[in-house]
Formats: structure tokens, C-alpha cells, sequence
């Protein structure tokens, strides 16, 4: 390519940005990578890395509907929970909602491997009902939203929830996995695409820092949201809160 | 809210053509575009995957148009980050961000848009497969290739049930709404609060109900069904 | 075939009150019945004791004289005989599509697929959803819903169908095919008990009805010598 070449493609390229500027503003990116954005290659090593939660995940699911065959109506509706929160009407500085609320319910009440199959199905029907996301990228996307972000989530309430009061721990929780989810992405982006100057670590840097503009409120506000919503869990659901096997902290 | 690409999926012309074709169809589609990893394919690959949709399923093209341009745009976003170069020393047209120097180069610019027009193709790949197949019939077609009957019956209740939570979804926010709980940033954080805490009461309670309803029907813990491809089809 | 109460006490674990006190009901093959009273007087409990999903602490609900057997195969012979739909068809319909929603009660009394099918497109035609069958769940208006929810229970061919309330949310006309469903059903042999709030229906369409107040039978029987006295409410007169 020529000097005036790039000029031109760049040009391109930002009058595309601004034309799209609209509707990407109304909604900012999610954190889903889209379908073909990843290299054959790092597409298969992530579903390599989301495999093992998903078969013991499967196998639990198993286990737990042979016990209790009522329970998979309550996954179902877990994980179509999940799905319709990111249809929740959000303050629209931070755009539409993400996971870490729907799949971090998920892992308080079912553990982290069965919480990553549903989040692995959740991610299937958020690529083919909504366009988010893809097939392809469907291990990355379930390795960052549906296991790491979670896990970190769940750690957070089990460690210090008898430490700190409930409501600071589940902004912890919730405003961790999120921003866990964020680096994540950003890590997935920039090992499969790195800087040709300055390699993995530059790229990190680039990715990371056009998600923050919208990850980072958004991990506030879905933290604040998540206590929001179990505080009102707990006020007007106290039987079915402990139905669940959830504790009084 | 009703779920637009959920609707074209029932109503095209090819909702009723075998599932293994149109996946078959859509992830070769998306292999070529991956495996060639070459603009031109890319782009061959965009062309041909909307040209079925819209000619041959008969999807209209306003409405695969919209969905590209909305994806696409999320996909401008990722690329950004290929496109700018992050070097210690400066390069030519390169501004200076924190000790950093900050520009576009040739090659990356490149880069940028054959990943761009990778994903774009793959995108229409992907669409075409999600716009002319209804979930039930995928659904069948995973069972047949043997995955695990667990996995695909909770993936037809997280889809019947996904459908059923919108609903109460969408009553929860006009009822907000109409007390102008969206009136402010503060009342609509307070609102999605307090949505997404009834939704969750309303889906616990719905599955207790859902439980009382089938064991009413005889149930013995098992929910098998029919064989989907065995329904009658008539003719509309 | 009959299906009796006889002397029913129900409560539900940690309630004080109980929900159903010293109930005595016998419901006759082809008997249209309607089941009335105040929200909360023990109308849905009467219902899950007739289909065994509670279960009496004190007196016996008796198939042709036999004590029901709460056992699972006491329970499925219940089952096979007494079919329930409840008020919203959201709670009941848990496929994605009409047709295998319409097989699980079929399969789950044991019949073969074959049968199972048979059983689908027969309950299907006399719903009147045969066209629907291949339809997504979710796709269905309110009355198709409805419609899709007996179907589910008429596919089992029950000789008791009991209504929860089901047609409130349904316009006049949509109604008006449902109640003629039902009228069919009472025809063709199967009892119907139609648990509801619309006192004009029951006085019109009802052979027998079954008040119920705080868990007891208020009063019940042919509905001319049951709705009479300023206990109706319909019989006040305009609200203003």
C-alpha cells in the first residue's frame, strides 16, 4: 500500500466509524467477539479451554436431574434469565446489560460448571437470536463471560461474604467479574492480533483501552445494580432466596 | 420485544428445508472465510452468503441489511484496535499518547481490513444460518449428532422459557414506564433493579409451576417428546 | 366413572389454617360443574387433590368407590383419569412447539410413539389446532395458547378435566370457542369442572356447582337452587 492508499482506506474507515457512530453509541460494543474475529487457530484453543468446564459442568447437570428431575426447570429458566437481562432497559450511559448478573446468579446458585454450560448455551442463542457474538468465537466468548468472569465473581461472595457486609461484597462480585471479563476479552483480542510494533503487550493496551470507555462504567453500574437487585431479593423473595440454598450472611 | 431474526426464521422460504443443509451451507461459508483468510474470499464469501439470504430464502433485504450494518459497526469498534500502531519511537503521522507514539501503518491498516472483511463474511455466514432455521429444528439435528440429550432438552427450555421471560419482561417495563420509572439515569438504575429482581422471583416461582403442571400430566421425571421431524407440516 | 371426595381435610405444610375442611364432593361422567368462591377459598387446592398432587391428610378422594393409591402407580392410573388446566397456559406448555408439548402426557402414561401420535393429531383436531401443530409455542396468541394447553391434557384422554380459571384472560369470542370445547367434551363423556368467577356462566352453562368458602363447602347443587340469596354477588345490582 502506498502513502496515499492508507490515507484513503483511513479516511474510509472514519467515515464508516461515523456513519455507524449512532447506533454503536446507543449500544455500545459488548464484550462479545464477533463471529470471525479470531484466527482458526486461537477459535479453537479457546474452545479447548471452555471443554473441560462444559463436560464436568454437563456432567453434574446429569447428576443433579437424576436427583432431582424438577431441577432442570429452574436451569431453564436460570439461563433464560440470563439471556433476557440483556434485554433490561439500562441508564443509557452504560448501554445494554452484559452477563456477570445473569451468569453470576447462575454460579451463587448452581456452582461454577454448570453455571458455564448455561452460559455456553446463552452465548449459542445470543449469536443466533441476536446477532451477538458467533459460532466460532463461541469457547472465547464462554471462557471470559461465562467462566472466568463468573468464577472470579463467586469467589469474591464465597471468601468474604462472612467478612463484609453482603451489600459491598456483591458490588465486589459483581463490578469484579465484570472487569474480569473486560481483561479477558481484551487478552483474547490481543494474543490473536498483535501490534506489529509492539507485540502482544501493545496490543493489550489498544484493545483494553477502547473497551474501557464502556466497560468501565458499566462494571460500576452493573455492580450497583446486582446489590440493587439482591437487596430486593432479599426484601420481597426471602423464602425462595433460601428454597435456593442461598444463606442469611 | 419481540425477537425479529427468531420471527424470519420461521417465515422464509427455506424454515422448512432440512437443518443439515443450512448449517452445512453456513459453516463452510465460515470455514473458507476463516481458513482462506484472504480479502477476496472474504468478500466473495459476504456477496454469495446474502445473496441466499435474501434471494434464496427470500428473507427481505432491508431487514439482513440493518443486521449487517448494526454488526458491522460493533466489528469497527474491534478493529480500531488493529488498525492504530502503538511503537516507542515515533512513526510518520504518529501522535504521542503517554510516552507513546500512536499512528496507522500500511501494514496494519491492511490487517485491519482483512480481519474486517473476514468477519463481515463470516457475519453474513452466520446470519444466513440464524434468519432461515428455527431453533427447534437445530435442536433436532444436535440430537441426532448424538450430543448429549441433557444439553439439548435444557436448550429447548432456555428457548421456550427465554420467550415466555420477555413477555414478563416487557409488561414489567411498560408498567415502569408508565410511572416514569425511566425518567431519570437514577430512577432507571433503581427501575432495571427492581425488573431484573421481580423477573427473577417471577422465573423461581414459574418453574414451580411449571413442575405442579407436569406432574399433573403424568410425569416420571423424563421429558420425552415426540420426535420433532415426524410433526405434520401442513401446507400454508 | 365417578370421582369422589370423601370427608378431604388439606393443609399445606406451615400454615396454620388448612385449605381444605371436611370436603364431600362426587363428580359424575358427562357432568358439567362449576366450582366457585372468593380468591383464596380453595378452589386451585380442591383441583391438585383431585389430580394428586396434594395429598389428604385426613378422608379419601375415591375413583368408582376405590381409594386413590398414592403411590407411582396409584398415582399414574389417577393421572390417566383426571387431567388438569391451569390458568396460565405459559405454566403448562414447556416446548417449543405445539406438537411435542401435546406428546409428553401420551408418553408418559406409556404409550408407544405410533400411539403418542395418533393421540396428538386426534387432540389437536378437536382443539381445532391441527393447522398449528408445527407452530412455535411462543407464536401463539392467547386463545391458541389456551386452546394448545387442553389439547396437552385432552391428548390423555382423562374422564375428569378440571379448568383453572383458564378462560379470564381470553376476549368474548375466543371464550365463547373454548366453553364450546368444553360443552363437547361434557358430550362426548368426560366430566368438566370449570373452577371460575363469572357467576352468568355458571348459572347458564352449570348442571351442578360447588361453592366453596374458607376451605368448606358453602353450599352446592343444581345452580337455580344454589346462586339464590343476597350471598350472590351478582345479584345486587348495579355497583353505582
Amino acid at each position: 500500500m502506498t502513502r496515499r492508499h492508507v490515507f484513503q482506506v483511513s479516511l474510509t474507515l472514519l467515515v464508516l466509524l461515523g456513519l455507524s457512530a449512532q447506533p454503536a453509541l446507543a449500544k455500545p460494543p459488548q464484550m462479545h467477539i464477533m463471529e470471525g474475529f479470531l484466527p482458526p487457530l486461537w477459535a479453537a484453543l479457546w474452545f479447548a479451554v471452555a471443554l473441560p468446564f462444559w463436560v464436568i459442568g454437563i456432567v453434574q447437570i446429569q447428576r443433579l436431574t437424576r436427583e432431582k428431575p424438577e431441577a432442570r426447570l429452574l436451569l431453564g429458566l436460570a439461563g433464560a434469565f440470563a439471556f433476557v437481562l440483556s434485554a433490561l432497559k439500562l441508564p443509557s450511559v452504560t448501554g445494554s446489560c452484559s452477563h456477570p448478573t445473569g451468569t453470576g446468579l447462575g454460579a451463587i446458585l448452581f456452582g461454577p460448571f454448570i453455571s458455564s454450560v448455561l452460559g455456553g448455551i446463552v452465548l449459542l442463542f445470543q449469536a443466533l437470536l441476536l446477532a451477538h457474538g458467533g459460532l466460532t468465537t463461541l469457547g472465547a466468548n464462554a471462557v471470559s463471560m461465562g467462566i472466568v468472569g463468573p468464577i472470579a465473581g463467586w469467589l469474591v461472595w464465597r471468601g468474604l461474604r462472612s467478612r463484609l457486609n453482603e451489600g459491598v461484597v456483591v458490588f465486589l462480585a459483581a463490578a469484579l467479574a465484570n472487569l474480569l471479563t473486560y481483561v479477558v476479552t481484551s487478552g483474547q483480542l490481543a494474543v490473536a492480533h498483535p501490534d506489529p510494533a509492539g507485540g502482544v503487550a501493545a496490543s493489550f493496551a489498544k484493545f483494553g483501552a477502547i473497551f474501557a470507555l464502556t466497560q468501565i462504567p458499566l462494571a460500576i453500574s452493573e455492580g450497583l445494580l446486582t446489590v440493587l437487585i439482591f437487596r430486593a431479593l432479599r426484601q420481597n423473595a426471602p423464602a425462595e432466596l433460601r428454597a435456593l440454598g442461598v444463606q442469611e450472611a | 420485544m419481540g425477537l425479529q431474526i427468531d420471527a424470519f426464521a420461521y417465515a422464509n422460504r427455506l424454515s422448512r428445508l432440512h437443518p443439515a443443509y443450512k448449517a452445512g451451507c453456513s459453516l463452510l461459508a465460515l470455514c473458507a472465510c476463516l481458513v482462506l483468510d484472504r480479502p477476496l474470499a472474504s468478500v466473495i464469501v459476504l456477496v454469495l452468503m446474502l445473496a441466499l439470504t435474501t434471494v434464496w430464502a427470500g428473507v427481505p433485504w432491508r431487514a439482513v441489511a440493518k443486521l449487517l450494518f448494526a454488526e458491522g459497526s460493533f466489528l469497527l469498534a474491534g478493529v480500531l484496535g488493529i488498525a492504530l500502531t502503538v511503537s516507542p519511537s515515533p512513526t510518520p503521522g504518529s501522535v504521542s499518547v503517554g510516552g507513546m507514539w500512536v499512528g496507522v501503518s500500511a501494514q496494519s491498516l491492511a490487517q485491519a481490513v482483512a480481519v474486517f472483511l473476514r468477519a463481515l463474511g463470516s457475519v453474513a455466514a452466520l446470519n444466513f444460518l440464524a434468519l432461515t432455521t428455527p431453533v427447534p429444528d437445530l435442536l433436532e439435528w444436535l440430537r441426532r449428532l448424538r450430543v448429549p440429550e441433557v444439553l439439548v432438552e435444557l436448550m429447548g427450555l432456555i428457548y421456550r422459557f427465554t420467550f415466555v421471560l420477555l413477555d414478563s419482561l416487557g409488561h414489567m417495563t411498560l408498567a415502569h414506564e408508565v410511572r416514569l420509572g425511566f425518567a431519570s439515569q437514577r430512577a432507571t438504575l433503581r427501575s432495571a433493579a427492581l425488573i431484573g429482581a421481580n423477573l427473577f422471583i417471577q422465573a423461581f416461582r414459574r418453574s414451580q409451576r411449571l413442575e405442579v403442571a407436569l406432574r399433573s400430566r403424568a410425569w416420571n421425571g423424563s421429558l420425552r417428546v415426540l420426535p420433532w421431524q415426524d410433526a405434520p407440516r401442513p401446507q400454508r | 366413572m365417578k370421582l369422589t371426595f370423601r370427608d378431604v381435610h388439606v393443609a399445606y405444610p406451615g400454615r396454620e389454617t388448612p385449605a381444605l375442611i371436611g370436603v364431600n364432593i362426587e363428580i359424575a361422567a358427562g357432568q358439567r360443574v362449576a366450582l366457585v368462591g372468593r380468591n383464596g377459598s380453595g378452589k386451585s387446592t380442591l383441583i391438585l387433590t383431585a389430580n394428586g398432587i396434594l395429598r389428604p391428610q385426613q378422608g379419601a378422594v375415591m375413583l368408582d368407590g376405590q381409594p386413590v393409591q398414592y403411590d407411582r402407580r396409584g398415582l399414574a392410573a389417577l393421572r390417566r383419569c383426571v387431567g388438569v388446566v391451569f390458568q396460565d397456559p405459559d405454566d403448562q406448555l414447556f416446548t417449543a412447539n405445539v406438537y411435542q408439548d401435546l406428546s409428553l402426557g401420551p408418553l408418559n402414561l406409556g404409550l408407544s410413539q405410533a400411539e403418542a401420535r395418533q393421540r396428538v393429531l386426534q387432540a389437536a383436531e378437536q382443539c381445532g389446532l391441527s393447522h398449528l401443530l408445527d407452530r412455535p409455542t411462543h407464536s401463539l396468541s392467547g386463545g391458541e395458547k389456551a386452546r394448545a394447553a387442553i389439547a396437552g391434557v385432552l391428548a390423555m384422554t382423562p374422564r375428569f378435566l378440571f379448568v383453572d380459571e383458564l378462560l379470564h384472560h381470553l376476549d368474548p369470542w375466543v371464550r365463547r370457542e373454548v366453553l364450546r370445547l368444553l360443552c363437547d367434551l361434557a358430550s362426548a363423556g368426560c366430566a368438566v369442572v370449570l373452577a371460575t368467577h363469572d357467576w352468568a356462566l355458571v348459572r347458564t352453562w352449570a348442571q351442578h356447582v360447588i361453592w366453596l368458602e374458607a376451605g368448606r363447602i358453602f353450599r352446592q347443587g343444581h345452580p337455580s337452587a344454589v346462586l339464590t340469596g343476597p350471598e350472590c354477588p351478582d345479584l345486587e345490582g348495579a355497583p353505582c
